[in-house]
């Protein structure tokens, strides 16, 4: 991957900025239940670490979430949750306090609907081997298995299925180019240019966005049909960026749209 | 027809579109609109700021040197899963476009083509 080496450092870079700080979205749903399997969902979607902040109506709770873990609930918490599970590192399933937790916070969402919700960089690290995965905790909080498909599946097949429709195409998780599509010479041609594109999207972002949402997809062509445009995805922490003639793009993104349409 | 009565057309024929409007990029201001509910103003002034962004702002011109950068962008699709906002430069004045704001799911290859020719129209009446 040592060809992507400038664009993963642009990358760094441009993640440095803090995006995320303004990356708000909604857990959706009605009651306790239904707003604690959202949340599961989210922490399944949540790779790098992560401070999820969830906007209730008895205040701010804060959690900390990496690598698709929940590792603790982060102070101050609101006066219905108790403090000694505050700043408490969770180590595994076992743990007496997860499934406090999760009651606690079943009773906190009972009333609750649609609960916003937002990711900051995390700014206090816990041990690789602390955190409970994602996929264990709907069974210790008896909650339902998220069923909708997961944002890194949503991406794969949409890249899978890009075919000879894409010129180029590489896939993004985190600050690393992870998979690569096309011939040797237009991926060469777009890894040099999609950090030019990507300072400016990400430099603009909250500007072309107004709105947070799980998915975003922009595309920008320019009159010729043939010449090269640009499609840039993101759903959740996971992003690509595609080269394709202008004439294939609406195509290109409609098939997008079907895919991550709420 | 006048401008107004091309984007209520445009409206009506693509299947999910709920606001069309006719924006100039330069000064970003909506010079026409068409819409299934009033629009506030602080929507239309987003909309005209992102169709800047993404025909002749920022975006653009980081987009721009995928093809060489010698011409500007034509076409620009900003879509989340609640929406797409779907953004067509006018061939007649390169400082006007086509805004259309439709549901996540529109036929875009319909959409743009109602588009062109909604623009040729407008543009013919100049």
């Amino acid at each position: 991957m040592s060809e992507f080496a400038r664009l993963e450092e642009k990358l760094a870079k441009l993640r440095q900025r803090e995006r995320i700080a303004g990356e708000g979205r909604k857990l959706r749903g009605k009651g306790g239940d239904a707003l604690l399997a959202a949340l599961v969902a989210e922490i399944d979607e949540t790779i790098l670490p992560r401070r999820l902040s969830l906007v209730t109506p008895q205040g701010p709770v804060h959690l900390a979430v990496a690598n698709r873990r929940l590792q603790a609930l982060l102070a101050p918490v609101p006066g219905s949750l108790p403090e000694g599970l505050a700043d408490h590192a969770l180590p595994d399933i076992e743990d007496p306090k997860l499934a406090e937790l999760g009651q606690s916070l079943k009773t906190l969402l009972a009333e609750a609907e649609n609960i916003p919700v937002t990711a900051r960089r995390l700014d206090r690290a816990f041990g690789s081997d602390i955190g409970v995965p994602a996929v264990q905790l709907p069974r210790i909080w008896t909650v339902a298995q998220p069923t909708a498909a997961k944002p890194d599946d949503i991406l794969s097949g949409f890249l899978a299925d890009l075919g000879d429709a894409a010129l180029a195409w590489l896939r993004i998780e985190g600050e690393e180019v992870t998979l690569q599509g096309g011939e040797e010479a237009a991926v060469a041609a777009l890894s040099e240019q999609a950090a030019i594109f990507l300072d400016s999207y990400f430099g603009k972002f909250d500007a072309a966005y107004r709105e947070p949402s799980l998915a975003c997809g922009t595309v920008i062509a320019p009159a010729d049909g043939s010449a090269n445009a640009v499609f840039f995805v993101e759903i959740g922490e996971f992003s690509a960026i595609i080269h394709a003639p202008a004439a294939q793009m609406p195509s290109i993104a409609s098939d997008w749209q079907r895919r991550v349409a709420e | 027809m006048d401008i107004t009565a091309e984007l209520d057309a445009m409206r009506v024929d693509v299947q999910g579109c709920a606001l069309v409007a006719y924006t100039d990029l330069s000064s970003q201001l909506v010079l026409s609109t068409s819409a299934a509910a009033n629009p506030v103003q602080e929507e239309m002034n987003a909309l005209s700021q992102a169709a800047h962004l993404a025909l002749d702002g920022a975006i653009a011109e980081g987009a721009a040197v995928s093809w060489g950068g010698e011409t500007p962008a034509e076409l620009a699709f900003l879509m989340t899963g609640a929406e797409v906002r779907l953004f067509l430069r006018s061939p007649a004045n390169s400082s006007e476009a086509l805004i259309a704001v439709c549901a996540p799911d529109v036929d875009l290859e319909r959409a743009v083509s109602e588009a062109r020719a909604t623009l040729a129209r407008i543009g013919g009446q100049g």
